[in-house]
């Protein structure tokens, strides 16, 4: 068996992470100027957009990120039934999620709001960088939960076959690392969004 | 192996307490939202929206229990964004 250095694994997912927090923080910077150019734009964009909606994922984020941090407390404390199931609990309303993504957005396209339609192109310039920005930020926030699912299934398998054990729990550590970050993500994509108006 | 419980990570109780803080934040930046701050809105939205986000560095990602350089590093990452909006905001204060 290969020598196995935990800190060294989770110092990687840090940097990737870190890189990853760059990605969106450039994003944010864009949504940031347009929004000091055109805040009566941005205004009206975001009262289109669903507070319930918004809310409702923010608080399904929060739980399932509290539900991988349990996960990984469980199985710090013996406990690898209840670290797998919560870890199938994550999972779960991370889906939840992107359903509820999903229903946001047919709402929006149903009445015509998506990029370069024929409605959102009357609108004014500010209105369409705001709609621009909520599709792109959402979106690549969108893939990756739908990422995060898929990494927290491995690492459910993982657990399963015992390739993750209470001694040897790198992989779940980081993959819970990577989930927390789509959560850490939104915190700041929501009230960007559905609080601005 | 000792079964001896590994305590890098919160307990039960702990983690559940920040879940229920974040919930608490999450309504209030709602709540604050409603109110007009004038020029202030987006820098309380913020103010909440960055508690939070400690929040999950520190406890859910474990940062409290890593060694001190996972903290500089991950607090570096944020001065170098915070570096780039604040020139930014520095050049477009003054262009428009």
């Amino acid at each position: 068996m290969h020598a196995k250095d935990p800190e060294a694994a989770k110092l990687g997912m840090w940097l990737f992470l870190l890189t990853e927090i760059l990605l969106f923080g450039g994003l944010f910077l864009l949504y940031a100027s347009y929004l000091y150019r055109f805040p009566a734009e941005f205004h009206a964009g975001g009262k289109q957009l669903s507070l319930f909606f918004g809310t409702v994922n923010t608080a399904i984020l929060l739980i399932s990120s509290w539900a991988v941090a349990m996960s990984i407390s469980a199985l710090h404390r013996n406990r690898d039934s209840l670290s797998r199931k919560m870890l199938l609990l994550t999972i779960g309303l991370g889906l939840v999620f992107l359903v509820n993504k999903g229903f946001e957005w047919h709402g929006k396209i149903a009445v015509g709001l998506y990029p370069d339609s024929p409605v959102l192109n009357t609108k004014p310039d500010g209105e369409v960088l705001f709609f621009g920005l909520y599709y792109l930020m959402t979106g690549l926030h969108g893939i990756h939960v739908l990422i995060g699912c898929c990494l927290l299934l491995f690492a459910y398998w993982w657990l399963r076959i015992g390739k993750i054990h209470r001694t040897d729990y790198a992989l779940l550590e980081n993959v819970g690392l990577y989930w927390h970050l789509v959560d850490l993500i939104w915190v700041f994509l929501f009230p960007l969004f559905y609080l601005i108006a | 192996m000792t079964d001896k419980p590994n305590l890098h990570s919160g307990s039960f109780t702990l983690n559940t307490c920040v879940l229920a803080v974040l919930l608490v934040l999450t309504v209030l930046t709602v709540l604050l939202s409603r109110i007009d701050f004038g020029v202030f809105d987006v820098l309380v939205t913020i103010v909440v929206a960055s508690v939070k986000a400690f929040l999950i560095v520190y406890y859910f990602m474990h940062l409290k229990y890593e060694k001190t350089y996972f903290a500089g590093i991950v607090l570096l990452c944020f001065l170098i964004l915070g570096l780039a909006i604040g020139m930014t905001f520095f050049d477009i204060g003054w262009r428009y």
